[in-house]
């Protein structure tokens, strides 16, 4: 079924992004996939032979040379549980085996994606597509997306339709807040001396990133988190990975962009 | 119980595991694999006998309160089925790994179209 674009704005240069983590550790450099591409694959492997394809096997070395960044963190030199580059060498390696063939990531049209695990171990994914469909509530559930399966992971059309609606009501709760400050509605803004000049863009900016977490993927590889496993998030894997998507991405900056007094 | 015990000892049957809807690891005895739905894997905790496609589905961990599941198929137990970690940079583990390939062939179509 063709539909018409969510936006005619020309594409970006580059679909995706990925960085690749172990614990809260980024490891590597950004590794980014040309629209011209549409098929990325992520595997274990050391030696990326043409295509699109982002080997973390030949990752191993960047710590050692010091590439290292701690996500949301400063870079020292003990990692997550105090461990050391030895420890954390021994977990590359655990990794390099176990991710193997890996993922492949397909974007289809505009910009909906869909993965086809070709690891001989499951994945497990962060998606708000896949909440949806599951019938949970967003960011509820973990999905563990078996060896050989192909799904869709992400849809531009619903990530678009949900940050027009998380927009709406962060711009809402701030023109209500505006309006308490300034002393037309009585409310708790209105005591304790903040000044009236808090900007709509700037209460909305408190949402932008739940809204910039409406366009990535994260999967981690072999290990699950959540409440049935004994890593309590994501950045507890030993291996994953986050996908921004830029079509996603793009549209959301003009979501921002539409909300009024946003460029003040 | 005591003959799988007595065939590992052997050294013919040797230990497999799946993490499909919780782990389970189990004793895969090649010798009772004659037929794709023969029970020949023994379950290491409760020792019950499964054929592959069964054991696949088989565990005692309780329910997932939060993980969703996509893409299990049973009759894909070949790709779920592992050597035991254990054997991992053993030297046993090329041996064992060459083994449960052939297991995993042994009544695949690729196969039966060739003995034909
Ligand atoms: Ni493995
Ligand atoms: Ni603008
Ligand atoms: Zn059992």
């Amino acid at each position: 079924v063709l539909q018409p674009p969510v936006s005619t704005h020309p594409g970006p240069e580059f679909w995706c992004s990925i960085a690749y983590f172990e614990q809260d550790v980024q490891v590597g450099e950004i590794f980014k996939v040309p629209s011209s591409c549409p098929t990325v694959v992520v595997d274990g492997y050391v030696d990326p032979s043409g295509g699109a394809r982002f080997c973390l096997g030949q990752l191993s070395n960047e710590e050692e040379k010091g590439k290292i960044r701690r996500k949301g963190g400063n870079g020292e030199k003990r990692g997550p549980g105090g461990k050391s580059r030895a420890e954390r060498s021994v977990l590359r390696l655990w990794a390099r085996l176990h991710i193997g063939k890996g993922v492949q990531l397909e974007r289809r049209g505009e910009g909906d994606v869909w993965m086809r695990c070709r690891s001989d171990h499951a994945v497990f994914v962060q998606s708000f597509y896949l909440d949806r469909e599951a019938g949970r509530a967003p960011g509820d559930a973990v999905h563990k997306v078996y060896p050989g399966a192909h799904i869709k992971v992400f849809d531009l059309r619903q990530c678009h339709r949900q940050m027009q609606q998380q927009a709406a009501t962060a711009q809402a709760a701030a023109a209500a807040q505006a309006a308490a400050v300034a002393g037309s509605i009585p409310g708790p803004g209105s005591v304790g001396g903040i000044a009236p000049a808090i900007g709509l863009s700037v209460a909305a900016g408190l949402g932008v990133d739940d809204l910039r977490r409406l366009c990535l993927v994260r999967l981690s590889f072999v290990k699950g988190w959540g409440p049935d496993y004994p890593r309590a998030s994501i950045t507890c894997t030993p291996c994953w990975i986050e996908v921004h998507l830029h079509r996603a991405l793009q549209l959301l900056d003009h979501v921002l962009h539409a909300l009024p007094d946003a460029h003040a | 119980k005591n003959t799988l015990a007595q065939l590992k000892e052997t050294g013919s049957a040797f230990e497999v595991e799946h993490e499909c809807l919780g782990k389970c690891q189990g004793l895969f005895a090649p010798q009772f694999y004659l037929a794709p739905d023969d029970p020949c894997i023994q379950c290491l905790e409760c020792y019950g006998m499964f054929s592959p496609q069964t054991f696949v589905m088989h565990s005692h961990r309780s329910p997932d309160k939060r993980t969703c599941h996509w893409g299990f198929e049973s009759a894909k137990w070949h790709c779920y089925l592992h050597i035991n970690q254990k054997y991992l940079g053993t030297s046993e583990e090329r041996e064992l790994k060459h083994l449960l390939e052939e297991m995993k062939e042994k009544f695949s179509e690729k196969n039966q179209k060739r003995t034909r």
